[in-house]
């Protein structure tokens, strides 16, 4: 019975890391700038959604996962044992991203070329975006994550894309 | 519905964000009519595809299976590995471990319930707008062991909110303390977490035994190990009596402060007494010493994170308007090739709150000087590690903000340390700000206890600073503090005193306030009046990094000293005038040109921006006049028909005793429409509008907190820092606050033409 109930949690517990093992890992790297200190975190993250009863987060999961990993995240940052610098660890980034099949084309260019753009912005902007366009939430999703009011957020992401169309207009797109 | 291109509204509906149904179908409506609108909507649209075609093409970190299993199986082996983690610290098996506690009453409201552990650290980073969880959540404990060799251990108290208090059934909880006063018992997370010994000396207890705790308490010993093990302290560290804790009103939960306002705030606050419109026949002269402050716009803005309205004489507004960074041009000529220290900026707009009323903006923008050209840094750090600073937003923020700055200084700079407590003493004698290893041990080290000696710890450091003395440079003493100077040497006559001879002697004296409860602006402020410095508040890490990075240069260095303005208005063209803020920098009309007679700095990169709200000689007003001077009319009275007034500045140049003077003269033509005008001068009007409506005052005409907010919203430009739209959420939540203004329905936004 017991061992019922552990596997069906198990079941639920894989599905939920199959889901959102990844966009989790990418989110806290982009706090950490540090891909192996993100696994981490985002261990620590299923670590914890394992000791929560079920029913405090059935419904509102990616929220959950989202505001735990960026907590855990910013603790971890905060503590200084991984926090490098932004060059540096962009740099990293870009080294470690695998030369994907010989298609490198305009559009990943330009893929490229808004992210760096997006690495401008302040940091509370970037998160919002981050949230809202790689992660699909909503505003109150984000406000949740974020812990920011709903309002907060629609102010973060107005301003942000109306300073990256004005970047935009200004690169001569 | 008006919408404007720049309302957020606009983005939201354009994402499908906009809930309401009926705000729906109105913006549906408004950008039908509109091409304009419908041009802004496609474009935040294809913005969209950008960003999620772009953020979608961003790498994620590669996770091998075996990676995935392992998060997929928190309880067989990652748990395991905490634990093993645990157990791999030595235990102390006599631990009598003596639990002094001081209680928080805890907070009802966090409807943010899973990560309560987390929160127990400050980490709001850039998201000024997140309520202050730190008080209500934590409070420090000292544990006093009984084996010496040991020092003391800092415990956590973990607060969570009332909806978590089913125990888990894995772990049973060990009850330790019950407090008196709060409904909350408080229990050990472990029995084995608070009978071992840890290296760094972290218990944490939670009220609810949750393996968060082991997970917590794993990773700050992980983290201490890591970074280094501090040799054990001889000497038990004394806990103060319990009684003096329950007195800390610092650890009062925030939102207390409502509650019991009169025995608990003991906050203290000049009266600030809004100054009235006056005629140029009676005045015709106005005088004032700059002010680069910004505290009170932080200090205003915790107070509206606490959701409470803060009280009238925290209000200095030419503080709030100073806050915000402007793009008004600064010298391009450096100081070396004798540019000169500041520009002057002048405009001249309607009024926001009075449309017969006009605003003169005077802004002086410091020259930008490259961080590599600043000069030699002699810093003296003066810490207060009282009782009262044992506190997540206090000690722990100061360490980070003093970690921020050394980490931008190199050789040519000299740090020292002097703490102060129940007595004073040098916690890093002066060192090269390159020996950063040094430094960073030395604040590692620090921790708070005992009351405030904040006399003794002056003259300490300013008897360090002398002895390091920079000729040429920037000599400094940065005293970061609760403003609790509640032993010796309280009389703030005495310390402001002191810190006016040093400040004669070159040493000038920056405040970082911190904290909450029993603050004490007034005397801060003086104090860094005296003391020829600046004064900041820090409320958070972000505003940490606001002022050690961004305002960095300007908070430390000064490029013109003694910056004293006098306007001179004319009668035949101003009825009468008003200065916004400036209060207690307002200077007797003959000081202007006493060289003697101190004013205000200018650091590099600093923005001052006075506000002077005029009534035109066309507008009939009530103003007390007084006949024409028969005698003195004439002698030099001239017929100066367009012109409003006469700027001068006096300023001199940091090491100068002979003043300089610029003149400006401000024409009735350059009246632009507040819409026209550029959106650093409607975003500083608006600010000052703001202030204004905090403090209640009669001259605002019954501008609502909708309008203001509109205007502010339309007025955000490029904010760097992001600063300027946090503020329109302040001017919201204000609202939200006021009983008298309920929020408003969803239609108009002050652009009230329907």
């Amino acid at each position: 019975m017991k061992d019922e109930q552990r596997s069906f949690e198990s079941n639920w517990m894989r599905s939920i890391v199959d889901a959102h093992a990844a966009d989790l890992t990418r989110y806290a790297a982009s706090i950490l700038y540090d891909a192996d200190g993100a696994k981490d975190v985002v261990q620590d993250v299923f670590l914890r959604l394992w000791q929560e009863p079920r029913a405090n987060v059935e419904g509102h999961v990616l929220p959950w996962l989202f505001r735990v990993c960026r907590n855990r995240a910013l603790d971890v940052r905060r503590k200084g044992g991984r926090m490098k610098r932004l060059d540096e660890a962009s740099a990293a980034r870009a080294a470690t991203d695998a030369p994907g099949p010989e298609t490198v084309t305009e559009q990943q260019d330009s893929h490229a070329q808004i992210l760096q753009m997006m690495q401008a912005l302040p940091e509370n902007q970037q998160e919002v975006v981050r949230l809202k366009f790689q992660n699909g939430m909503s505003y109150k999703e984000i406000a949740s994550v974020t812990e920011l009011t709903v309002t907060n957020v629609g102010f973060l992401l107005h301003t942000a894309i109306n300073t990256l169309r004005a970047r935009i207009v200004a690169s001569g797109e | 519905m008006k919408l404007l291109p720049e309302d957020p509204r606009l983005t939201a509906y354009a994402l499908g964000e906009i809930e309401d149904q009926q705000e729906r179908s109105a913006i549906k409506s408004a950008v039908a009519q509109s091409t304009e609108l419908q041009q802004a909507v496609a474009a935040i649209r294809d913005m969209r595809e950008l960003l999620t075609k772009g953020l979608a093409a961003e790498p994620i970190p590669e996770l091998s299976e075996f990676e995935k299993a392992r998060m997929g199986e928190p309880t067989e082996s990652s748990q395991r590995s905490v634990v093993s983690r645990l157990l791999s610290w030595p235990l102390l098996s006599s631990v009598a471990a003596v639990l002094i506690i001081a209680f928080v009453v805890l907070p009802q409201r966090s409807a943010i319930k899973e990560d309560f552990a987390y929160q127990a650290e400050p980490r709001k980073e850039d998201f000024a707008d997140q309520k202050l969880p730190i008080e209500s959540l934590i409070s420090k404990f000292q544990i006093a062991e009984g084996n010496p060799a040991h020092d003391e251990i800092h415990a956590e108290l973990i607060e969570s909110s009332p909806f978590q208090s089913i125990a888990r059934p894995d772990v049973k909880p060990n009850e330790l303390v019950e407090s008196a006063r709060s409904v909350t018992t408080l229990r050990v997370a472990e029995k084995q977490m608070a009978s071992r010994v840890i290296p760094r000396k972290r218990v944490i207890i939670a009220k609810e035994a949750d393996s968060d705790v082991l997970l917590e308490s794993a990773y700050s010993m992980d983290f201490s190990a890591s970074v280094k093990l501090a040799p054990p302290k001889p000497k038990a560290y004394a806990p103060a009596p319990p009684a003096m804790m329950l007195a800390d009103h610092g650890m009062r939960a925030p939102n207390q402060a409502r509650e019991l306002p009169a025995t608990f705030n003991t906050e203290k606050y000049a009266p600030i007494e809004e100054s009235g419109f006056r005629s140029p026949l009676v005045a015709a002269l106005s005088t004032f010493s700059i002010d680069v402050d910004t505290a009170s716009y932080a200090n205003v803005r915790r107070f509206l994170n606490q959701e409470q309205l803060p009280p009238a004489d925290a209000l200095r507004i030419e503080e709030m308007i100073n806050y915000f960074p402007y793009a008004d041009a600064a010298p391009t000529k450096s100081l070396d090739e004798g540019g000169a220290p500041f520009a002057v900026h002048m405009a001249q707009t309607i009024a926001p709150w009075n449309k017969s009323h006009h605003l003169l903006r005077v802004a002086l923008k410091g020259y930008e000087m490259p961080w590599e050209e600043r000069p030699s840094s002699n810093l003296v750090f003066l810490l207060d590690v009282s009782g009262s600073m044992n506190n997540a937003n206090k000690l722990p923020l100061v360490k980070e903000a003093m970690d921020l700055l050394v980490r931008r200084l190199d050789g040519r700079d000299r740090v020292a340390v002097v703490v102060y407590a129940g007595a004073s003493g040098l916690a890093l004698p002066s060192t090269t700000a390159n020996n950063y290893d040094t430094i960073q041990h030395a604040m590692d080290k620090l921790k708070a206890g005992g009351s405030t000696n904040g006399g003794e710890g002056i003259q300490l450091a300013y008897k360090v600073a002398r002895e390091h003395f920079i000729e040429g440079g920037n000599n400094r003493v940065i005293l970061c503090t609760d403003g609790d100077f509640n032993v010796g040497q309280t009389n703030s006559g005495d310390l402001t005193d002191i810190a006016e001879a040093a400040a004669d002697e070159g040493i000038s004296l920056t405040i970082l306030g911190f904290g909450m409860g029993n603050y004490k602006d007034d005397l801060l402020e003086a104090l860094s009046n005296k003391g020829k410095g600046s004064y900041a508040y820090v409320d958070s890490s972000a505003e940490a990094r606001k002022v050690f990075l961004e305002d960095l240069t300007g908070n430390l260095f000064k490029i013109a000293k003694d910056v004293k303005i006098q306007v001179e208005f004319n009668p035949a063209q101003v009825n009468s005038y008003r200065l916004i803020g400036y209060e207690n920098r307002r200077l007797k009309a003959e000081d202007f040109n006493n060289d003697k007679k101190k004013a205000g700095d200018i650091g590099p990169g600093h923005t001052v921006v006075a506000l002077y709200e005029i009534i035109p000689a066309t507008v009939d007003s009530d103003v007390p006049s007084v006949d024409a001077l028969r005698y003195q009319q004439s002698v030099e009275a001239k017929s100066a028909p367009g012109e409003v007034a006469t700027v001068k500045l006096r300023y001199k140049q940091p090491d100068a005793d002979v003043s300089q003077l610029i003149t400006r003269t401000v024409n009735s033509d350059e009246l632009v429409r507040f819409d026209a005008t550029h959106e650093d001068v409607r975003f500083s009007a608006i600010v000052a509008a703001f202030g204004m409506r905090l403090a209640g005052s009669e001259h605002l005409n019954g501008l609502s907190y909708d309008a203001i907010e509109s205007i502010a919203a339309s007025s955000l430009g490029i904010d760097p820092g992001g600063h300027r739209s946090e503020f329109v959420g302040l001017v919201r939540r204000a609202r939200e606050l006021s009983p008298a203004e309920a929020p408003m329905p969803v239609q108009s936004h002050g652009t009230s033409e329907e």
